[in-house]
C-alpha cells in the first residue's frame, strides 16, 4: 500500500481511487464498533457501577462497598472460588489427557472417510443443546441408569455408586461438552507439523517415545496451551451443566450468580460476575505470559 | 497427507496404533452415548431413568404436544438466532474486511475490543445485560435478547471471517477493478464467492451458539417470552420426565440434518482451519 508499489505509469484515476479507499475502513468498522461499544462495553461498565452503586428496590442508589466487603470477607465465598478453580483444573486435565491422543489418532488416520467421521462424531454433539446433553448424562449416570446397571451386572459394585448430584457427574458431563474444544486446537497444530523432524529424530536413533517426548510434544505444546485456555475459561464460566449435574450440592461461582439473581440481589451478583471475569482474564494473561516465555512468536492459529 | 508418517505405522499389529484406535473408539462411545440415551428414553414408558427401560410408549410425545409454551419458545429461539446470525454476518464481514485489509492506528486495540466478549463469562454478561435492559426499560423484549446474542456471536464471526479473508486472492480483485468493476461489484462478485466457506461456517456458528444460548438469555427472558433452551432448563429443574427427551428427538434430528448439510457442502480442509479459528 506504500507509494513505492504504485507503478510510475499508473493512471491518475487509479491513484485517486486508492486515496479514497484509504479511509474506507471507517464505515466498514462502524456497525461492529457501534454494537460492541454501545452494548457490550457499556454492559461491562454497568457491572462495575452496579457492584458499588446499587439501585435497590427501596430507596435511591448510593455508593457502597458492601457487596464487595461481603464477598471478600467471607471464607465461604473463597471456598466457592476454590471449588470453581479445582473443577476447572480437573476438567481441563481430563480434556487434555483424552483429547491429545484422540487428536493424534485422528491425524494418523489415512482414509479421508474415517477422518471425516471422527470430525462429525466430535463436532455433532455441539449441535445438540447443552441442556439435552446434560439430560443425557443425568439418564446415564443416575443410580438406576445404564452405567450403574453395567457396573452391577459385571459385579464390579454391589450398591449403585453416586454419579450424579456430585462433582463426579459434573466432571464427566463437562468433559463431554468441552472435549471438542480441546481436540480442535491440538489437531490444528498437529496438522501443521511437518514429518521431517520426526523422521530425522527416528533416523538418528531415537525411539518412538523419545521422538514423541522430545520432538512432537514440544512442537504441539502451543495447541495444548490453547486447548487448556479454552477449556479452563469455559469451565469456570459454565452454568447449566454444573447446576443440573450438581443438583445444588456443588456450589460454584456461576451458581452463586444464579442464586443471587433469583433473590434479586443485583449488587452481589455483579460482584460475583466481576470476580469470575477477573479469574478468566487472570488465567488467560498468566498462561499467555508463560507461553510467550517459552515460544516466542509460536504459530498458533487459535 | 501420508508423507512424513513413520514407516512403522504401516505394520498391521503396531501396538501404538492399536492403542490409539481403541482410544478413539472409546471417544466415539463417550461422545455419542448421552445423545443415544436421550433418544432411547424418549420412548420409555416410565418417567424416571431406569435401565433397561421397562417398556415402550409414545406418551411423552403426546405430553410434549400439549406444551404450547415450548412451541412458542422454539419460535422465539428461531427468530432470535436468525436475527443474531444475519447481524453477525453483516457486521462481521465489514469489520473483518477493515481489520484484514487496512493498516490503521489502533487496529490491534480494536481487534481486542471486538474479541473481548469471548473471554467474558456469558453468565456475567447476562447479569450486566439484564441490568442494562432494566435501565433502558427494554427488559423482556426479543430486541434486547437479539442484541445480547449478537455480542456473543459477532466475535466468532469476525475471527472466522478474518481467517477466511486472509485466504482471498487479491490479484483477482485487482483484475476486476482494472477491468472497470466498482468496489461494490468486485466485493460481490469476486470477494464474497471466495469467502463462501467462511460465511457458511460463521453463519453456522452464530446460529448454533444463539440457538443454544442459556447463560446469556437466562436473566433476559420472561416466563411468557422464553427461548427453547431456557424453557428446557427450567423444565428439567422442576421435573425430569422424558418430555425433554421427546423434544430432543426433533432437535437431534435437526442437528443431524445440519451436520449432513455441512459435510456435503463444506470442504473438510477449510472446515478444520476455520473451526480452529472459531474454536473459541
Amino acid at each position: 500500500m506504500t507509494t513505492a508499489t504504485v507503478p510510475l505509469r499508473a493512471r491518475p484515476a487509479r491513484a485517486a481511487r486508492r486515496r479514497a479507499r484509504r479511509l474506507a475502513f471507517l464505515p466498514l468498522l462502524a456497525p461492529a464498533t457501534g454494537a460492541f461499544v454501545l452494548v457490550f462495553w457499556v454492559c461491562m461498565g454497568v457491572l462495575v457501577v452496579m457492584s458499588v452503586y446499587p439501585f435497590l428496590a427501596a430507596g435511591t442508589p448510593r455508593l457502597t462497598a458492601e457487596a464487595w466487603r461481603r464477598f471478600l470477607g467471607d471464607a465461604y465465598y473463597w471456598s466457592v472460588v476454590g471449588t470453581t478453580l479445582r473443577l476447572a483444573a480437573v476438567v481441563t486435565g481430563a480434556c487434555l489427557l483424552l483429547g491429545y491422543p484422540a487428536a493424534y489418532a485422528i491425524h494418523t488416520i489415512r482414509r479421508p472417510g474415517w477422518a471425516l467421521a471422527c470430525y462429525v462424531v466430535l463436532f455433532a454433539p455441539i449441535l445438540v443443546s447443552v441442556v439435552v446433553r446434560t439430560y443425557g448424562w443425568l439418564l446415564l449416570l443416575s443410580p438406576t441408569g445404564a452405567v450403574n446397571w453395567v457396573l452391577r451386572t459385571l459385579g464390579l459394585v454391589r450398591e449403585p455408586i453416586p454419579l450424579i448430584f456430585n462433582t463426579t457427574g459434573i466432571v464427566i458431563a463437562m468433559v463431554h461438552i468441552l472435549l471438542p474444544f480441546a481436540v480442535f486446537p491440538i489437531l490444528s497444530v498437529i496438522g501443521q507439523l511437518g514429518g521431517e523432524l520426526k523422521e530425522a529424530a527416528m533416523d538418528l536413533g531415537a525411539t518412538r517415545w523419545q521422538t514423541f517426548r522430545r520432538v512432537t510434544l514440544p512442537l504441539t505444546l502451543p495447541g495444548v496451551v490453547a486447548a487448556a485456555q479454552i477449556v479452563f475459561t469455559l469451565t469456570i464460566s459454565a452454568f447449566v451443566t454444573p447446576f443440573l449435574m450438581g443438583g445444588g450440592k456443588v456450589q460454584i461461582l456461576s451458581g452463586l450468580i444464579y442464586r443471587d439473581m433469583e433473590a434479586v440481589n443485583l449488587a452481589f451478583a455483579s460482584v460475583v460476575a466481576l470476580v469470575l471475569l477477573g479469574l478468566a482474564v487472570a488465567i488467560l494473561v498468566a498462561s499467555n505470559l508463560l507461553v510467550r516465555g517459552t515460544y516466542r512468536r509460536a504459530e498458533v492459529t487459535v | 497427507m501420508s508423507d512424513g508418517r513413520p514407516r512403522a505405522g504401516r505394520r498391521r499389529r503396531d501396538p501404538v496404533r492399536l492403542a490409539l484406535a481403541v482410544h478413539l473408539a472409546g471417544i466415539w462411545l463417550f461422545m455419542l452415548a448421552p445423545i443415544g440415551f436421550v433418544l432411547v428414553y424418549a420412548f420409555s414408558s416410565v418417567s424416571y431413568a431406569v435401565f433397561p427401560p421397562p417398556g415402550l410408549s409414545l406418551r411423552w410425545f403426546v405430553k410434549l404436544f400439549q406444551q404450547a409454551a415450548l412451541f412458542q419458545a422454539a419460535v422465539n429461539s428461531l427468530l432470535v438466532a436468525l436475527a443474531a446470525t444475519a447481524g453477525s454476518l453483516m457486521a462481521g464481514t465489514l469489520a473483518a474486511l477493515a481489520l484484514v485489509r487496512y493498516r490503521f492506528w489502533g487496529r490491534e486495540i480494536l481487534r481486542a475490543v471486538f474479541l473481548a466478549p469471548l473471554i467474558v463469562p456469558r453468565i456475567a454478561f447476562g447479569v450486566a445485560m439484564l441490568i442494562y435492559a432494566i435501565v433502558l426499560r427494554r427488559f423482556g423484549g426479543l430486541d434486547s435478547l437479539i442484541l445480547a446474542h449478537l455480542m456473543v456471536t459477532l466475535p466468532f464471526a469476525i475471527s472466522v471471517l478474518s481467517a477466511a479473508l486472509v485466504g482471498v486472492d487479491r490479484t483477482l480483485e485487482e483484475a476486476a477493478m482494472d477491468l472497470g468493476a466498482t468496489p461494490l461489484v468486485t466485493f460481490w462478485k469476486v470477494t464474497l464467492p471466495q469467502i463462501r466457506t467462511g460465511l457458511a461456517v460463521s453463519a453456522f456458528f452464530a446460529f448454533i451458539i444463539s440457538w443454544d444460548q442459556v447463560e446469556t438469555s437466562l436473566f433476559l427472558v420472561k416466563t411468557d417470552n422464553m427461548t427453547l433452551p431456557v424453557a428446557m432448563f427450567y423444565y428439567l429443574q422442576r421435573q425430569q420426565d422424558p418430555v425433554v427427551a421427546a423434544l430432543s428427538v426433533f432437535l437431534i434430528g435437526l442437528a443431524a440434518a445440519g451436520a449432513v448439510v455441512a459435510v456435503v457442502l463444506v470442504n473438510p480442509r477449510d472446515l478444520q482451519r476455520l473451526l480452529a479459528a472459531g474454536g473459541r
